[in-house]
């Protein structure tokens, strides 16, 4: 193994040397010329007769001996690149690239090919719109139409589709893009897709035509040309014509060295396929008309460069409008959880309401059962009483007369306080049928009275006294019946609560008509203690009560009912003592 | 207030207490008049008040008694009549009914002296006994009340030496420092003991004694 590892160093070492050897045994063989490197445009045309100008450059090979001039057929974009790399001496391209591109990179003209098409040496670049000689198209104008199809080989091709794009611009038109086709090369096959009617118009080369009619490949009548130009030239065209290709120099060399290629071009004699060079003006002004190649900075302001210039105006539009959005965006959400909460507290506080309404209900109809309580309790204690004294009775047969007469006495009475004791409860359920919040037109005076009857027995054990006055008109309102019983009960309940100490108990129940205001007035006085005005603001609230017995709800459900009424209820301390209860309702109209 | 005749009854036994009366004291007239009935099925007269201050009107000492009142009356409550029965010492025992009974009203009641507190409606064979104790205690009570009376009235015709020497008697002095303190001759205090004991109907020193407790009860 140790043995073997020189050689195969040796093997290894002689494989990499290799190409450096044959490289550098190029580099000297080239170095014996001066190399002038030549760009020509590879255009898709170049394999049409119309470009046999490249044998040109053959003769320019042969007549330099004195340079090694290398030929490097590039594409728009490899042109571009190679001039950025200062790789290239001389440049032939197109007048459109020369334009462009002369803006960035010294160029200077040398020589315009004198192109041949057909026959015809031309120095001049023009197209043709032609149409069918059978089509209705006669102007520029009438292709301005959506349904129009013209045919093109490329969006780029300078002697074609951009003259002629230019010739609507002088004509102020505005073709869309959908108008326009690109098939791609040969141009010549558009005429094929005019014949059978793929397109209504095509875009050529000027003088494709003529030497295409001479090939006997076309006929020539068979087609018209549209906004034909004055025929200075030998070839029908609808735009001016412009300088063909120049020859450059992209000033890498000096001008001794322009000067020998100058001599080499002009010296094949045979061929004029280089001429002194045009004024390539005219290109420039079809640029700018089109706004491409070095006037495409001056392009008509889009919205995308609006964009950029007020770029500062429009971030700070932008972000106070993002602002804005973002706030309102946090108002809503805070409006929105505010809302919730408020609507929370809301359902809490109707559910609260309607707890006390309950528990006030249970406070009222407790005043009611402690009196019905006491209404039963008489019928059925007498009852009591002689059901078991009659049984007593019984327990001693055999019965005397007398005894017999007590017991009939007895079972009359039993009866007569049974029948009591029905009718209390007739009368409790009565009142607990009618109990329903429907609103009806109820006459005033009966509610007093009702009103008056059921606090009757409160008042007599209270030992105090009742007057009514009613009203003469016997007015109407509008009420829930077991509402307007609750409120008055109510008053009338408080009232003798207060009077429990006073000498003289005396209530009075009255009814008041406005006949200005179309309302009632329930007037409740008493001649009770009346509130203590430091009470006055508490009077209506829940669980305030000056009786140890009360519950501090009576006020509060009857204000509650009295304005879910549209009603009114004050208490008013008299100046005699006592107090003054009001309810105002309004009249029904009838 | 309905008015009852005290004096019915269809007891066939002689457990009939006609000397007796309940007085009843209800506003509501159907109470009183079933109580009267039931009353008078055990045996019990029994007569109506008409008003709360018929109670310190009429004179309960000429019979025993016992007086069932109602708690809620319209006029006056049944507790104000018995507290003030109690301040004008008028002895007859009271039974107070009601229909709203709770537990403070019928401490009260009780503090204030009632025999008995009956809810409405109540269990009438309780009520009887209740009765019929209360009435057996008044019972007793006007016969002691008459025994002082007569003893008072017969105390009056002492004359204010036999009166003294009285006093002293039933305080345990003996005749010879009784004399001694009234200066007075033993055979003087002789005489007053003579005269005395005959005057208040009595034997012995003892029986004095006796009627002495008699007058401070």
């Amino acid at each position: 193994m140790p043995l073997l590892l020189p050689y195969l160093l040796a093997l290894l070492l002689s494989l990499f040397c290799f190409p450096l050897v044959s490289a550098a045994q190029q580099e000297a063989a080239k170095a014996t010329k001066p190399q002038l490197n030549l760009g020509i445009l590879n255009w898709a045309d170049n394999n049409l007769p119309l470009v046999n100008w490249q044998a040109s450059l053959k003769h320019l090979q042969a007549n330099l001996p004195s340079y090694d001039v290398q030929l490097h057929w590039l594409t728009l974009e490899e042109i571009e690149a190679a001039l950025a790399a200062s790789k290239l001496d001389y440049l032939i391209t197109n007048p459109g690239q020369y334009v462009e591109l002369s803006t960035s990179y010294s160029l200077a003209p040398l020589a315009t090919l004198n192109e041949p098409v057909g026959s015809y040496l031309t120095p001049t670049v023009a197209s043709t719109l032609f149409v069918k000689k059978t089509s209705p198209l006669t102007n520029l104008a009438d292709l301005i139409n959506p349904k129009i199809k013209i045919g093109a080989v490329s969006a780029k091709a300078f002697g074609g589709f951009q003259l002629i794009l230019n010739e609507f611009s002088l004509a102020h038109l505005k073709p869309s893009k959908e108008n326009f086709i690109f098939t791609g090369f040969p141009m010549q096959q558009l005429f094929n897709e005019l014949d059978t009617g793929q397109v209504d118009a095509i875009i050529v080369r000027a003088c494709l035509a003529e030497h295409l009619a001479e090939a006997g490949l076309i006929n020539l009548s068979d087609y018209k040309v549209i906004n034909s130009s004055a025929k200075e030239e030998k070839c029908l065209a609808s735009t001016s014509f412009y300088p063909s290709w120049p020859f450059l120099s992209t000033g890498i060399q000096a001008a001794a060295v322009n000067k020998q290629i100058l001599q080499a071009l002009f010296l094949d004699s045979n061929e004029d396929f280089w001429l002194a060079p045009l004024n390539y003006q005219k290109v420039y002004e079809v640029f700018a008309n089109l706004r491409l190649g070095p006037y495409e900075a001056f392009q008509p302001p889009n919205w995308l460069s609006l964009v950029y210039t007020h770029k500062l105006w429009i971030s700070i539009l932008g972000s106070s409008f993002l602002i804005l959005l973002l706030h309102n965006l946090r108002a809503r959400y805070l409006i929105l959880a505010t809302s919730r909460k408020l609507k929370y507290a809301m359902q809490k506080q109707q559910h609260h309401q309607q707890e006390i309404n309950h528990l006030s209900k249970f406070a009222l109809m407790g005043e009611f059962t402690s009196g019905l309580a006491h209404e039963l309790n008489q019928p059925l204690t007498s009852i009591l009483n002689y059901a078991q004294g009659s049984s007593q009775l019984l327990a001693q047969q055999p019965l005397n007369s007398q005894q017999q007469e007590a017991l009939q006495l007895a079972a009359n009475k039993i009866a007569q306080q049974a029948e009591q004791a029905a009718a209390v409860i007739k009368n409790l359920r009565n009142f607990l049928r009618k109990s329903s919040s429907k609103q009806e037109i109820l006459s005033a005076n009966q509610l007093l009275i009702e009103a008056a009857e059921l606090i009757e027995t409160r008042v007599n054990y209270a030992g105090a006294h009742l007057t009514l006055k009613l009203a003469k008109s016997n007015p109407q309102i509008n009420a829930a019946r077991v509402e307007v019983l609750q409120i008055l009960l109510n008053l009338l309940t408080n009232s003798l609560d207060a009077m429990q100490t006073s000498s003289i108990k005396q209530l009075v129940l009255s009814l008041e008509v406005d006949e200005a205001n179309k309302k009632i007035r329930f007037n409740l006085v008493d001649t009770g203690e009346g509130f203590k005005v430091e009470d006055e603001a508490k009077l209506f609230a829940p669980f305030y009560t000056s009786r140890p017995q009360g519950m501090g709800l009576g006020l509060n459900l009857s204000q509650k009912l009295a304005e879910a009424a549209g009603a009114q209820l004050k208490l008013t301390n008299l100046a005699s003592g006592g107090c003054l209860a009001s309810l105002e309702w309004p009249y029904a109209q009838s | 207030m309905h008015k009852v005749n005290s004096s019915e009854s269809f007891q066939n036994s002689s457990t009939a207490q006609t000397d007796a009366c309940v007085w009843l004291l209800d506003d509501e007239p159907q109470i009183v008049e079933s109580l009267h009935w039931l009353l008078a099925t055990s045996g019990l007269a029994s007569q109506a008040l008409n008003h709360p201050d018929e109670v310190f009107q009429r004179d309960f000492s000429q019979q025993p008694g016992c007086l069932v009142m109602d708690v809620r009356m319209p006029q006056r409550s049944g507790l104000d009549v018995l507290a003030k029965m109690k301040a004008e010492a008028i002895n007859l025992p009271v039974i107070l009914i009601s229909g709203h009974a709770d537990v403070p009203m019928a401490v009260k009641a009780m503090q204030l002296g009632a025999e008995n507190f009956f809810e409405k409606p109540f269990n009438h064979q309780q009520l009887i006994d209740s009765l019929q104790r209360a009435i057996a205690k008044h019972r007793l009570s006007l016969k002691a009340e008459n025994k002082k009376q007569q003893l008072l009235a017969k105390m009056q015709l002492l004359t204010e030496r036999e009166t003294q020497v009285f006093h002293k008697l039933v305080a345990g002095l003996p005749a010879k420092h009784l004399a001694a303190e009234l200066e007075i001759s033993p055979k003087t205090v002789d005489v007053h003991r003579h005269n005395l004991l005959h005057k208040l109907n009595a034997h012995s020193v003892i029986e004095l004694v006796h009627l002495s407790y008699l007058l401070k009860s």
